[in-house]
């Protein structure tokens, strides 16, 4: 496949296209280049005419971007931005949509001050936080693009805490502090989360329930807070848990 | 000695957006002429000018948090609206999901008690035509800009009345009526006399839900929308009457 990532240079970027290029044609784009790169446009995704131009003419896109607390940028990136991507699905017959965010898009603090074993087939409740509710119009942009037309399938994949293979926490430098913290209920490795990008992409799309799908990525973990059942049986998702240490004392 | 009566009259600071759209202004016109009522007018779009030089109309487009926390402070209770004809894509989103944002979390941040939301009807364009729809229907908006954006716009209102101790009433309405037009009988509007009539009596309505939709158009040669619940809405005295009994039972229970 000829796949379109946008936002290919945060800090997901990298790994996806790691994983993907083996199998597929890249097109990465952002707004600056990093060495690690193949095939880069520069792309500001908040502008339309860039997106509908650098869409063309191929199979998927995969919706990496993310803005988390400026109030302009984020709703630049996170609705705009998806508002662009899905114009440009709907005007070159592009069937398959990624697209990705935190999964306080669905269960913000209405579901997660209160409640157990949440699954991903929740109706949004974002809350008013910036970053979770422009993620969120994100969201139900792609639900009402896909609902309008019926060759395009948006499967959305949510992550929150992020570790490396070292069970450092993404965004920062030092390892976790296992005697004052305690895991994110909502967490996975990078390598598993491109994983998952991998196997939505790689998926039937006609085996999907419907035209818009959300997962929660996130590993086995023993909170019992979120449900990762629906990643595992649809895209056949095995997260390796390598996060145990995180959560329990050496013997 | 002269008794002295003293009246006190509790004064009402109304926010109104959109103000230079002309039903606000007639909006905006009709209030007034309640002297309870305290009017502050606001123009959230930088492409508007006001035709009405009587109104005294504060142009904001609501980037500067500064400006819009001057504009609704002291206000008790917000009438927004965002229906507008925009240049682009991009200006309508930021029209109606920015703005309606930046506002929502100022009007909250200076205690307002109450928001009034104008959406559309255009947000179930997508149901057949003989479908009986009431509030309790999930909205199935195209991709037209207009119709996603009161979609969106209505999800961040909500988003904020599900956070925060604030009442807001989501008043969906179809295209104004408009004399000298032709109209089929299933055509769908509203008339400016019942549109005030409905956000007068909303200024005034307790309810004791945070967040309640009402639908509302004119004419009832269409029966898309089914008006059950406006009717009861309009009807009845919010002073005299247990608001826990006019909602306990469904509303869709009562269709017929």
């Amino acid at each position: 496949m000829r796949v379109l990532i946008l936002g290919a240079n945060g800090m997901m970027g990298p790994w996806v296209s790691k994983l993907l290029k083996k199998d597929h044609e890249i097109i990465e784009t952002d707004l600056a280049k990093i060495d690690s790169n193949i095939n880069f446009y520069k792309i500001d995704i908040s502008n339309l005419n860039e997106v509908l131009e650098i869409s063309q003419n191929v199979d998927a896109i995969i919706n990496l971007s993310v803005y988390r607390n400026n109030r302009d940028l984020a709703f630049n990136v996170n609705t705009l931005g998806t508002y662009n991507m899905m114009k440009a699905a709907e005007e070159h017959k592009i069937p398959r949509i990624i697209n990705t965010g935190p999964h306080f898009v669905l269960a913000g603090p209405s579901f997660e001050t209160y409640d157990f074993n949440i699954n991903s087939d929740i109706p949004n409740q974002s809350g008013v936080n910036i970053y979770a509710l422009t993620k969120s119009l994100g969201n139900e942009i792609c639900k009402i693009f896909a609902d309008n037309n019926d060759f395009i399938y948006v499967q959305t994949l949510l992550f929150y805490h992020l570790y490396s293979a070292e069970l450092i926490l993404g965004g920062s430098d030092k390892k976790f502090d296992k005697l004052r913290e305690s895991i994110n209920p909502f967490s996975v490795t990078w390598e598993d989360a491109a994983m998952a990008i991998k196997l939505a992409l790689d998926i039937e799309l006609k085996k999907l329930d419907s035209r818009a799908e959300t997962y929660f990525i996130s590993e086995d973990l023993p909170h019992r807070k979120f449900m990762n059942s629906k990643a595992k049986n649809t895209l056949g998702w095995t997260p390796r848990n390598k996060l145990k240490p995180l959560w329990t004392y050496d013997e | 000695m002269k008794d002295i009566i003293i009246m006190i009259v509790n004064i009402m600071n109304i926010l109104i957006t959109t103000a230079s759209e002309i039903s606000s202004e007639k909006l905006i016109l009709f209030l007034l002429k309640n002297k309870k009522y305290n009017i502050k007018c606001t123009e959230l779009s930088k492409f508007k000018e006001s035709s009405n030089k009587y109104l005294d109309i504060a142009f904001n487009n609501l980037e500067d948090s500064k400006n819009i926390n001057f504009l609704i402070d002291k206000s008790d209770i917000l009438i927004h609206f965002t229906r507008s004809e925009f240049l682009t894509d991009n200006d309508s989103l930021n029209m109606y999901l920015r703005n309606t944002y930046n506002l929502l979390f100022s009007a909250i941040q200076k205690g307002i008690k109450k928001i009034i939301f104008i959406s559309d009807l255009d947000i179930f364009n997508y149901y057949p035509d003989n479908y009986i729809i009431n509030e309790n229907w999930h909205p199935k908006p195209s991709t037209k800009i207009l119709d996603l954006s009161s979609y969106l716009s209505e999800f961040i209102v909500k988003e904020y009345a599900r956070s925060f101790p604030v009442k807001v009433i989501n008043l969906r309405i179809p295209e104004f009526f408009e004399s000298g037009k032709q109209y089929k009988n299933e055509d769908i509007y509203i008339s400016f006399d019942d549109y005030y009539k409905i956000i007068n009596h909303a200024i005034e309505y307790n309810t004791y839900r945070d967040y309640e939709i009402i639908h509302a158009h004119s004419n009832i040669g269409n029966l898309k929308f089914s008006l059950n619940k406006m009717n009861k809405f309009l009807s009845f005295d919010s002073n005299n009457v247990n608001l826990h009994e006019v909602f306990e039972e469904p509303i869709y229970g009562e269709e017929k």
